[in-house]
């Protein structure tokens, strides 16, 4: 015999007509003799007059046009992404191979006679030209360097740390991903994030900060341990924004701004 | 489309034959857009999400084994794209307005027909409050008519579960709605 709560799982199913004749049966039976259940389905089948389906389907309002400009515009997107970047780089890379492929050896004992003239060159100038004062100022500009503060650098540092060790995972077929490190910063940084959403960036870090939340919420919303084909839809998602390369690009340019503006307060200081 | 001729459309958008991935696009691209909408309730987004998902399954493709069907399979990616979107679009309206512009509605909402518009907002309201399980298998289940078991398939659960989460969802969206049927009636 079916107990109460059996039956109301079975209520919308009902009504849609959705039941085996055996199944359906069982539910009438009780029904029958049960005046909670039969409330709980008057309750549910005037829920479902309220909350309908849609009339018309909201794909059906796009026309024909519509919907084969989405198509393409999908396929495009796919054959503009991994061929270009592959073009670009097997040109480059070809380019260099058919120079330094032959001439191998030659150019290794050159660059290594290069490297060593050039460590003895520069370790000479220095112990001839810096004085220990200067010595100790160069390590001081760099410390002032270093400490000039960057919460969105050090943001997109860390978040490339998750996304390089996510891209680089080691997956086993048939056996589940842990992603419980992953989740938790992952929701670090997006609870981080919300702090910069009230500060002037230059657009390229706003565009940034965008498509890192996207891949952060949909991370930090995965499972504790997922399965391999998940991972995989979150690294296409990293390689499909480009995000690793973005946030190098970000961190190069922030890094050159920093050292500018290290140097601008110490001549300040200093003049 | 027999389920052997889609069989061999994967394969052969795996060997990346952009034709085949093409097919399979246009077999699934309106139900993939209607249950972005059903979620998001904005065709530009729904638009947005829906692209974004198929990009994703055509990178994800090699590691799909083919367990479940292609369709599970892409509603389930158009499910966390859609529920993670509104996550985004929640957390914008609230800093704008936290900002003191006025009232902003983010994800604007198409109207049906003029009797229905306000029945529908508060629905959408009703269905917006649920927590995101619930929420996504009345979508699904209810307004996007898929079966149980696709449904359980998308959401990584069993099937009593779907049933479950769907009556319990029906029920809070009626207490949410009680005082709108007393009004109407």
């Amino acid at each position: 015999m079916m107990t109460h709560k059996r039956i109301q799982k079975q209520l919308y199913d009902y009504l849609l007509t959705d039941l085996t004749d055996e199944m359906k049966r069982e539910v009438e039976q009780h029904l029958s003799g049960c005046t909670l259940c039969n409330t709980e389905l008057q309750s549910l089948r005037s829920t479902l007059s309220l909350v309908n389906p849609f009339s018309s389907s909201p794909a059906d309002s796009r026309g024909p046009e519509f919907w084969d400009e989405f198509a393409t515009s999908i396929t495009e997107r796919i054959a503009d992404q991994a061929p270009a970047r592959n073009r670009w780089w097997t040109s480059i890379r070809e380019s260099m191979q058919s120079i330094v492929v032959p001439q191998r050896r030659l150019l290794i004992s050159v660059g290594g006679v290069i490297a060593i003239v050039g460590i003895i060159m520069f370790g000479w100038n220095t112990w001839q030209h810096r004085s220990p004062e200067e010595s100790f100022s160069s390590i001081q500009r760099s410390e002032q360097i270093a400490f000039v503060e960057d919460p969105l650098g050090q943001y997109f540092r860390r978040s490339k740390v998750l996304l390089v060790g996510l891209s680089n995972m080691k997956t086993a077929d048939g056996i589940p991903v842990d992603l419980t490190a992953e989740r938790s910063i992952s929701r670090e940084l997006i609870r981080e994030a919300r702090a910069f959403g009230d500060e002037p960036l230059d657009p390229r870090s706003t565009l940034l900060l965008r498509d890192l939340q996207k891949i952060l919420v949909e991370l930090a919303n995965m499972e504790q341990t997922t399965d391999i084909p998940n991972v995989e839809i979150i690294r296409s998602g990293i390689r499909q924004e480009n995000l690793l390369f973005k946030i190098r690009m970000a961190e190069a340019t922030r890094d050159s701004v920093r050292t500018m503006q290290a140097k601008y307060s110490y001549y300040e200081d200093n003049l | 489309m027999p389920v052997a001729d889609e069989r061999q459309l994967i394969i052969e958008a795996k060997e990346g034959n952009h034709q085949a991935f093409r097919q399979l696009v246009e077999r699934h691209m309106k139900q993939a857009y209607n249950i972005a909408y059903g979620f998001l309730h904005h065709h530009e987004l729904a638009q947005d999400v829906t692209q974004d998902a198929f990009v994703r399954v055509y990178h994800a493709l090699p590691s799909f084994r083919g367990d479940a069907e292609f369709s599970t399979w892409l509603y389930r990616i158009i499910t966390n794209l859609a529920l993670n979107r509104m996550k985004m679009e929640k957390s914008r309206v609230q800093r704008f307005e936290a900002n003191g512009n006025g009232e902003l509605n983010a994800i604007s909402r198409d109207s049906g027909s003029a009797e229905n518009k306000e029945l529908r907002d508060h629905v959408e309201r009703a269905l917006h409050e649920l927590p995101t399980l619930q929420r996504s298998v009345v979508i699904l289940r209810h307004l996007e008519g898929l079966s149980t078991r696709q449904v359980s398939g998308i959401l990584s659960c069993s099937e009593g579960t779907v049933k479950t989460h769907l009556f319990r969802g029906l029920k809070k969206l009626r207490k949410r709605l009680e005082y709108f049927r007393t009004e109407i009636t």
